[in-house]
C-alpha cells in the first residue's frame, strides 16, 4: 500500500479523499484500513499542498538555531507555501537544513531560503 | 592520460553547492581546452571540507576545499589545473588529518570513485567477501561473524551471529533479509553516506546474508527523507542485476537472491524493527509484541533477518579480512570499528570511523575541533533522541557499549550531536518528551500519554509555574514509561531527561514548589 500512496501523492500532491474507496477495493482491504494508514504517516495527507518548505527541527539543527529559522521562514513565506517542521533530513553536520522539493540546503539562512523560493 | 577532477555527488556536498561546482569546473575545463575530465565521486564524509574537489594528476590526488561555486572556476586557470600552491589546497587527500586519523574499514572505499561504477567497486576490493562466503559452508560464515564479535549497529547492539544462526536454523523454505535503512536519529547519516557512496557494499552484504541464512529475497526499507539514496540504490540494484551480483545465479553460484527497495513515509517509530515489518506489509507502523522474534516470524510471518545498514556492511569487511582481524579492533565486548557521526554545533563535522574504546573527547577535539559557533561546547547528546546528554565531566568516557551503559548513556547508532553554551537544557528535556509523544505508535499508554504529561510538566516548570511534588511526579512518570513500554521509544525517552536532571541540575529546577509541599 505504501508504494501506491507514494505514487498517488507524487502525482496529486496529496491523496484525494475520493480515491479511498478505489484504493481499498484495489488492495482488497477496508476503507478504514486505508484511512488508518494515510493518517498514520506524515508523508500522506488529504489536503492539497501547493508548495512546501521543510525545515529540520531535530536536535542537530536545534544546536544551530533552527527554532529561529523556522519562525523567520514562517513569517516570510506567502500563504500558499506550507512550512513544515520535519524531523531530520540526515544532513546533520552542516545544519540548519531546509528541503524544498528534492533539493536539500545545508547551512540554511532565511536569505538563501528566500532566494531558492524566488527561483522556483 | 588526462587529469581527473572529482566533485562529490552526495547529499551534504550537494546541499553546499557541489553540483554547481562540478558544472563550473566542467565549463572551465572545456573553455580552456584542459586535458581533464570531471568525475562525480562519492563523499569522503569530511563534511566541513565540502564541496571537496580532488584533482588527480601526475600520480597524486590533491584535495581543495571547501570550494564554493564562485571559487570553482579559478581551480582551472591559465589553461592548467590548480596545484599545491593554490590557497584552497589541503595537500594529498589521504593525508588530511580528519581522514588519516580514522580507522576506515566499512568506509574505506567511500569517495574514491563514482558510487555506481561497478568495475571500480571490484577493483577497490568489492565482491571478495561474497566470493569467499559462497565458497564456505553457511555455518562457517556464521562462525566468522561470531569470531568478529559484531553487534547490531542499529541501536540495540545485539550479537549479530545469534540472529543469523536463528534464521538459518528456522524451518521453512521462504525467508527474508530486511535491511533497516530508516536512519531516524537526528545526528546520524552513516547509513545514508554508505548507500549514496558505496551502495554495492550493502547489496553484497545482503547477498551474503541471504545465501547464508537461506533467504532468496531481500528488502531495503529506506526513509523517504533520503531522495538521493533512493535514486542511487535503485540504480545500484539494476546494475547489480546486470553484473550478476543479484538475480537467479548470484556470482555464478547457482544461488538466487533479489532485492526490493521500499520507501518509508515519515515515521520515526517505523525504524523499530517490528513496526518496520508492519510498514513493509502496508500497514500502520505499530510495534508488534515480542515474541515471536522476527528471526522466527518476521515479514509476512516468515523467518526474517533484520539488520541495520552498518551491521550488514561490516559483514563484508569481516568476510574479506576474517573475523579475527575485525575483532582485533575495539575493547572488551565492543569489537571492531564504529562509524561515528559528528554533527550539530561542531566546527568539523562528518563521518568518523574509529575503533570502539576511543575517548569521546578525542572525537570532539581532534576531529570536531570545537564548536561551529566559536562558543564553548556545553552538552553532547550521543545515540540519537533517546540518548543521554553528557556534560563536560563525562567527555572522557570511552566510546564503547559497556562504558556508555554503565554511565546511563548509550552509543545507539553512533550519532554525536554537540551544543554550545547557548543551549537551553530544559528545552531539550521538554523536546525529548514532545518527540516521544509525537512519534509514539500509540500502543502503550505510558508512552503515548505519559510523554504528553511529561512535556506539560516540564513546560510548566520552565514557565515558572512549577508545583510541589513535580519532581516526584516526573520520576513516577518516567518509571512508568521505562517499565510499561513495549519498545525503546517509550522505554528510553526518560534517558535524555534523566541525564539532564543529573548532569545539568541548574537547568530545570523541579524543587521550586517542593519546599512547602
Ligand atoms: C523507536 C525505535 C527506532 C529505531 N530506529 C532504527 C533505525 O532507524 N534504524 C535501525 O537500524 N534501527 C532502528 N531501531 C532498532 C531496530 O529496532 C532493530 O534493533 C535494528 O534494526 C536491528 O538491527 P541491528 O541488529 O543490525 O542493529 C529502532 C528502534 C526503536 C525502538
Ligand atoms: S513504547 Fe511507544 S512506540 Fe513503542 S510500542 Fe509502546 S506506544 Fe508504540
Amino acid at each position: 500500500m505504501l508504494p501506491l500512496l507514494h505514487w498517488i501523492t507524487e502525482r496529486h500532491g496529496h491523496v484525494p479523499r475520493g480515491m479511498v474507496p478505489e484504493i481499498a477495493e484495489a488492495l482488497n482491504i477496508s476503507r478504514a484500513d486505508v484511512h488508518g494508514v494515510i493518517s498514520f504517516y506524515d508523508d500522506y495527507g488529504y489536503e492539497p499542498v501547493a508548495a512546501e518548505v521543510q525545515v529540520c527541527g531535530a536536535e542537530a539543527c536545534q544546536a544551530l538555531g533552527c527554532g529561529e529559522l523556522i519562525r523567520q521562514v514562517r513569517r516570510h513565506v506567502s500563504g500558499d507555501v506550507h512550512v513544515r517542521e520535519v524531523y531530520c533530513l540526515g544532513n546533520c553536520a552542516v545544519g540548519p537544513n531546509v528541503r524544498i522539493g528534492e533539493r536539500i540546503m545545508g547551512r540554511a539562512t532565511l536569505e538563501r531560503v528566500a532566494q531558492a523560493l524566488d527561483a522556483d | 592520460m588526462g587529469a581527473c577532477v572529482y566533485v562529490p555527488d552526495e547529499t551534504t556536498a550537494n546541499s553546499l553547492g557541489a553540483a554547481r561546482v562540478a558544472q563550473a569546473l566542467a565549463d572551465a575545463i572545456a573553455s580552456q581546452g584542459v586535458d581533464a575530465k570531471v568525475v562525480r565521486n562519492g563523499s569522503r564524509g569530511a563534511f566541513h571540507l565540502e564541496p571537496l574537489v580532488e584533482i588527480e594528476a601526475a600520480g597524486e590526488r590533491l584535495g581543495f576545499g571547501p570550494v564554493s561555486p564562485e571559487q570553482a572556476a579559478a581551480l582551472v586557470d591559465g589553461g592548467r589545473l590548480a596545484d599545491r600552491s593554490h590557497p584552497l589546497c589541503l595537500g594529498p587527500v589521504d593525508d588530511i588529518p580528519f581522514l588519516s586519523g580514522q580507522t576506515r574499514l566499512t568506509f574505506a572505499r567511500t569517495g574514491l570513485a563514482r558510487a555506481l561504477d561497478f568495475s571500480a567497486y571490484r577493483r577497490l576490493g568489492g565482491l571478495q567477501a561474497a566470493e569467499r562466503a559462497l565458497s564456505l559452508a553457511p555455518q562457517d560464515v556464521i562462525g566468522e561473524l561470531e569470531t568478529s564479535g559484531l553487534r547490531g549497529r542499529g541501536g540495540a547492539a545485539f550479537p549479530a551471529f545469534i540472529k543469523w544462526q536463528t534464521v538459518h536454523d528456522a524451518p521453512g523454505a521462504e525467508k527474508y533479509v530486511v535491511c533497516n535503512a530508516d536512519e531516524g536519529d537526528s545526528g546520524t547519516f552513516a547509513d545514508r553516506l554508505l548507500m549514496e557512496c558505496d551502495p554495492y557494499q550493502l547489496l553484497e552484504a545482503m547477498v551474503i546474508a541471504g545465501v547464508t541464512v537461506g533467504a532468496g529475497h531481500g528488502v531495503v526499507y529506506l526513509r523517504s527523507e533520503y531522495p538521493k539514496a533512493f535514486e542511487v540504490l535503485g540504480e545500484a540494484i539494476e546494475q547489480a542485476l546486470k553484473h550478476g551480483l543479484l538475480g537467479s545465479n548470484v556470482l555464478g553460484s547457482g544461488r538466487a537472491f533479489t532485492i526490493e527497495l521500499r520507501l518509508g513515509a515519515g515515521s520515526y517509530v517505523c525504524g523499530e524493527e517490528t513496526a518496520m515489518l508492519e510498514s513493509i506489509e502496508g500497514k500502520r507502523g505499530m510495534v508488534r509484541a515480542k515474541p515471536p522474534l522476527p528471526a522466527l516470524s518476521g515479514l509476512f510471518g516468515k523467518p526474517t533477518l533484520v539488520h541495520n545498514v552498518l551491521t550488514l556492511a561490516a559483514v563484508t569487511t569481516i568476510l574479506a579480512q576474517g573475523g579475527s582481524a575485525y575483532a582485533a579492533h575495539g575493547v572488551g565486548r565492543s569489537l571492531g570499528t564504529m562509524p561515528f557521526q559528528l554533527g550539530g554545533n561542531v566546527a568539523c563535522g562528518g563521518l568518523v570511523e574509529l575503533p570502539f574504546g576511543t575517548p569521546l573527547s578525542d572525537l570532539l577535539n581532534q576531529f570536531g575541533s570545537g564548536s561551529h559557533s566559536g562558543r564553548p561546547l556545553h552538552a553532547v547528546q550521543v545515540g540519537g533522541p533517546l540518548g543521554a546528554y553528557l556534560s563536560a565531566e563525562k567527555w572522557g568516557l570511552s566510546l564503547d557499549y559497556e562504558s556508555f551503559s554503565a554511565a546511563g548513556a548509550m552509543i545507539g547508532h553512533g550519532g554525536i550531536v554537540a551544543f554550545d553554551d547557548s543551549v537551553d537544557m530544559a528545552a531539550q528535556a521538554q523536546f525529548a518528551m514532545r518527540f516521544c509523544a509525537e512519534e509514539s505508535c500509540g500502543k502503550c499508554t505510558p508512552c503515548r500519554i505519559g510523554s504528553r504529561r511529561g512535556e506539560e510538566l516540564i513546560s510548566r516548570v520552565r514557565n515558572g509555574e512549577g508545583r510541589s511534588g513535580d519532581l516526584l511526579l516526573l520520576e513516577e512518570l518516567m518509571e512508568t514509561m521505562e517499565t510499561g513500554s513495549l519498545c525503546a521509544l517509550g522505554g528510553l525517552t526518560p534517558m535524555p531527561v534523566r541525564s539532564i536532571l543529573e548532569s545539568f541540575p541548574d537547568a530545570l529546577d523541579l524543587s521550586a514548589g517542593g519546599a512547602d509541599g
